[in-house]
Parts: C-alpha cells; structure tokens; sequence
C-alpha cells in the first residue's frame, strides 16, 4: 500500500515537472494570465506555434458520450479551457443542439442563442474560462478535417484565437478500443507548410481529405486528471472491470469490420484497373531511389502503402478483439481445468 | 437496501463531474471545505434509475436555498441537447468522515428539491483526498467508496440505497485511454496496452475468487450457514456460461477463420507493396546498367 501510494506521488511529481505546471495552474482560472497573454498573443508570429493539447478527462468523456449518441449524424460542440505555454488545455466541453456541421460553415442561430445562454450560467459556477475550441464528430471516417471544416477552423482562427479543432470517430473508437481523436489547427492562407499525415479514409471521403491536407497540421494530444480524478479512477476500476471482461467487442463492430474490409477491396481494385496509379509508383521509385541509394524510399506517395496503412490497422484492431474473446473463452468455458488449478493454488497456499 | 425495488445505475462521468465541480470551486475559493451542490440527470425506465448526467447549480449560503430559477433554466437548455434525460436528484459533497449521513442542511436542500420531481435521489460524495489516502493505508477496499446515494423511503426518512457504477461502452474505452496515459511512455506497442486492460480484470475476477475460496476454508462454519452455501454454489453453477460448448466453439472458430483470413489479406497486401519496391529498384539498376 505504502508502495503504490509513493508510486502515485512520483507519477505525478514527473507530470508536474515534465509539464512545467502545477494543477493549481491549470484548474485556477486566471485573470492576469488571461489578459497578458491576450496582449502578447505569441501565435501569430508562428503559424506552428501550438504543440499539443492537453484533455481533462471530463472533457473527453462528455465529447466522446455526446459524439456517440449522435450515431451516424455528426455532431458538434464547444470546448473550454485555456492556453500555457505552446499547449491547449481543454477543461471542459459541451455540445450544441445543431447537426450535419458539414453542410453548415457556420452553427446557426439557434446555436449562439443557447451558447449565449450556456456562458452566463457557466460564470455562476465557477467555469470562468473561455471557449478555446470546438469539436465535431466523423462517424466512422476518421479524424481529419475536410473542406469545409478547414474553412470553419480558418474562421474562428482570424476571429478568436486561440482556437482550436477536434474531430473524433466514434465508431472507430469502439472497434479499435482506443479513443479515435484527432486534434488540428490550420495554417493561415499563403503558408506552405508540413501538410498533415495521411489517415486511412474510405472512399468517398478520399477526394476531399487529400484536396486539404496541407492546410492543417495534426498536434499531440494527452489526457491529465487532477489528484482527485486520479483516486476516483481507482474505484471506478473496482466498479467496472466486470464490464471490460464481459463486452465482447468483436459483436459491437461487425458492421464496421464489413465496412472496412469492403472500402479496402474498393480501393485495390480501383488501383489495378487504373494503370496511370502503377506507373506513377514505378516513377515513384525512380526518383526517390535515385537519391537515397540503399535508403528506403519515402513511401508517403506509394499508392499501395497508403492501402496497407488502413489494411494493418484493420488487422491489429481485429487480432486484438479476437484475443481477448479466446482469453474469456479460456477461462470461462473450460470449467474442469479451470478448477484443478484452482485446486492446486489452494493447496500450495497451505 | 433500496426501499421500493428500484435499482440504480452511475455513469462515471456523473462521479467525474462532480469531482471536477468541486476542484475548480476549491480552487476559486482557496478552502478545501468548499462545498458544492447540482442536479443529476438521466433515464427513469420502470424500476431502473440510470443516472448519466449532470449539472452545477446555485447555492445561496445566506438564505440556504438553491436558486431555482437558475436550476431550471440550466434544465431546459441540457434537455435540448438530451431529450430523452429528465431531472432524477441532486447532489453535493463533504470533506470529512462525520457527514457522511445527510445533516440538516441537506435535509432543508431535499425539500426544495422536491419541487421538480417527487421523491428525487440524493447524493454525496465525500471528496476529501485525505480520507482516500488514510482508506488505502488501511488497506481498505476501493470497493467502499465515499458515495452514499440516498432517497426517502415509506416513513419519508433519508436512508442508503444500493447502486451501481456501470460505464456505457464509449465512456469505458475513454476511461482506459485516460488510464494508461499517465503512466505509460509513448512507444509501448498497441498489443501490450490492449492486453493489459483485459489482464487486469482478469487478475481481479481470480481475487474474488481466490477470496471466497479462502473464506470457506478459514472459516468450516460456514458450511452450515446454508443461505451463503446456495448463494456460492449458484456463483459457481454460473460459470460455465454457454450451455451448449459445441455449438459455442464451432461461433468461436468461425470468428477465428474469419480474423485470420483478414490477417492473410494483410499480409498478402504487404507483400505486393514489398514486390513492387523491390520491383522498381531492379529496374532503376538496369538502367544504371546500360549507360
């Protein structure tokens, strides 16, 4: 116990000092830090200037709650919290009554009204801070931004930095187990910059993630928890650490999986019936070849990678949920072995 | 022991939430007595209770009263956004050990809360990290958490009511991403990771047994308390959950054909990409070759 308590204090002694921030920093909202940072506004002069964000867990909780209920529908939200130093912090998040962002740039009346309202009430108790960005959901796409959504983003940024957007699948989130969250910010008109990486997208959405994918860079992302977060987690594990073993997630994503397979087979056959792709490639490998001699070559523009990329981590995420349905299928459906040994570690403990 | 048969469910961002409400109020008013109260929000179906939601609200410490009209505009504006969620209670928190059981504030805060809905729940949660920390030196399970939900039984006294914790799938993967991340570096491998979470619950489920299996040896009376006898004895009947195996295996392997199949694909992929490299260089050192 004693172990465990020390271990916790060292965790979060690293964060504090890796992070260059106390938790006070980051909760206390802060008047003249506000201000003085407002006065100096250091992102203008870089376009790259934000490095990652920082998500409180509640943020993220609602965010991906909310973006779920939505379904097939995308929805979005606000989210607020503060900027230190080069990062985001997002301490909170709530969404907005409007839905299909993709055919709107802006939300409409009907939102302002109720963000108007949601701000006057926040003040009331204690979330002073101010709207640092919004989030919106693509289900089932993956998280990039499309056309639209670049425009949005360029938006708020000329009108209120500092800003800025996140894209959340929440469909892919439930078949991979991992919360699918990407964190963007655009760079300004006439910057030519390190476009964004690429991101497996099915193809319909192909056309319109490539057409923009210079305009935005993707930053880093991590989620913080106060200490009292922290200890909740600990009775929140005892609580649902029956549900991690009894979801079968191989059940949940049966449509997606189809869904995956079926765009994957899409885009190889579009590859091999179109053969200016497969002279391009081979072109591909002169020129860069060329250069880095016994190097591998940059394998951003190889049309087939780009395939596997989405290929692998369709395998990964399917090789995983299958592990743990042989685990449970171990232990629960093998009863006989199962109390033998039960037996054995009973009697090596006396 | 819940009065009327109701059972109710927590969602952990409700706990979470509320958690957070207390910090930043903490933090604005420099005192860790701070002490802050909301509503909770959520689905009422038949006897099920699921709270899922909730909300900041108001408190007046003067006259100790919760500013209603605030409460209920804050209520329109989350029901636009959920519709399907309704007032079920509120909650508020204390700092030490001796509140634990509703005091008369809280008592007075109940009654003005009836107003929005008959016999709303209570909740408290007691937030202070000293508390947590002295339960885990003293060994104690995390299981007896400071949360007490309360409601108003026949004689309309406030009495405990049993709940439980139970995430929605997306809050559970949220909660395990927002887990690993304090503790873990950045290039530990997707496998490990997923694995973890799955091995732990595992460790956990083999404690509870290993428990109950150690009680009934220390203690042979047991034996003869029948009650507890039947209640391990349909614990232990439960577990060979799928009654027919042979058709339950013949699913499993079924689901294994097809994942490994997708594996094949993959590696078929990859081995085209591998081919087509290696096909471009050769040509290039031909051409090298003939000039």
């Amino acid at each position: 116990m004693e172990d465990k308590h020390s271990a916790k204090e060292i965790a979060k002694k690293t964060w504090e000092m890796e992070n260059d921030v106390t938790e006070r920093d980051i909760l206390k909202f802060n008047e003249e830090e506000n201000d003085k940072l407002f006065d100096t506004r250091p992102w203008l002069k870089d376009p790259h200037y934000f490095k990652d964000v920082k998500i409180s867990v509640t943020a993220l909780i609602k965010m991906v709650t909310h973006c779920r209920r939505g379904g097939d529908i995308e929805v979005m939200g606000l989210m607020q919290g503060k900027v230190i130093g080069t990062s985001f912090y997002v301490l909170d998040a709530f969404g907005l009554p409007v839905e299909g962002t993709e055919t709107r740039v802006n939300a409409g009346a009907e939102a302002n009204e109720y963000l108007g309202d949601y701000m006057e009430v926040c003040e009331d108790v204690g979330r002073l801070e101010n709207i640092c960005g919004w989030y919106h959901s693509h289900p089932g796409y993956a998280p990039w931004l499309s056309g639209i959504d670049v425009g949005t983003q360029s938006l708020y940024q000329a009108h209120q930095e500092p800003f800025v957007a996140i894209v959340i699948d929440p469909k892919r989130t439930i078949s991979s187990g991992k919360v699918d969250i990407g964190c963007f910010r655009t760079y300004p008109e006439d910057y030519k910059g390190k476009g964004s990486e690429f991101e497996s997208v099915p193809m319909e959405k192909i056309e319109d993630f490539g057409a923009h994918a210079n305009r935005y860079y993707k930053l880093e992302h991590s989620i913080f928890k106060s200490e009292l977060d922290q200890s909740q987690f600990e009775f929140l594990w005892n609580q649902y650490w029956v549900q991690t073993l009894s979801t079968s997630s191989l059940l949940l994503c049966k449509e997606a999986v189809a869904n995956t397979i079926t765009d994957i087979s899409e885009k190889v056959h579009k590859y091999k019936n179109n053969p200016m792709l497969m002279r391009r490639d081979k072109l591909v490998g002169y020129t860069t070849g060329r250069g880095e001699r016994g190097g591998e070559a940059p394998k951003k523009d190889n049309e087939i990678a780009k395939i596997n990329k989405g290929t692998t981590k369709m395998v990964l995420d399917n090789s995983h949920m299958l592990m743990s349905e042989v685990l449970k299928s171990m232990i629960f459906s093998h009863i006989e072995c199962n109390d033998e040994e039960a037996k054995k570690d009973v009697e090596m403990e006396k | 022991m819940s009065t009327s048969g109701i059972t109710i469910t927590l969602s952990p961002l409700v706990i979470m939430n509320i958690t957070d409400h207390y910090t930043r109020m903490r933090y604005i008013k420099e005192s860790l007595e701070a002490k802050v109260f909301g509503v909770l929000l959520g689905k009422q179906e038949g006897k099920n209770i699921r709270v899922l939601h909730s909300f900041e609200t108001k408190f007046d410490e003067e006259q100790m009263a919760i500013d209603k009209p605030y409460t209920n505009r804050r209520l329109t504006s989350y029901t636009k956004l959920f519709d399907d969620f309704e007032f079920l209670g509120w909650y508020t928190t204390c700092t030490s050990e001796s509140e634990e059981d509703s005091s008369e504030l809280e008592q007075s805060v109940y009654k003005q809360f009836e107003v929005f809905r008959e016999n709303p729940l209570f909740l408290k949660m007691n937030v202070s990290l000293e508390r947590r920390l002295e339960e885990e030196k003293k060994g104690h399970s995390k299981k007896d958490m400071s949360l007490s939900i309360f409601e108003k039984n026949d004689t309309k006294k406030l009495v405990k009511c049993d709940y439980m914790v139970e995430p929605t799938e997306t809050e559970r993967i949220a909660l395990d991403d927002a887990k690993k991340d304090i503790s873990s570096a950045k290039d530990k491998s997707q496998l490990s990771v997923n694995l973890t979470t799955t091995l732990n619950s595992i460790k956990l489920l083999r404690k509870s047994v290993m428990s109950l299996i150690q009680m009934i040896q220390n203690m042979p009376e047991i034996k003869k308390n029948h009650e507890i006898m039947r209640q391990i004895t349909s614990i232990c009947n439960r577990l060979p959950l799928v009654s027919d195996k042979n058709e339950y295996s013949g699913e499993l392997f079924t689901e294994y054909s097809d994942i490994l199949l997708i594996n094949q694909l993959g590696v078929l992929n990859k081995a085209v990409e591998q081919v087509q490299e290696f096909n471009g260089h050769k040509t290039l050192k031909s051409i090298e070759e003939i000039f």
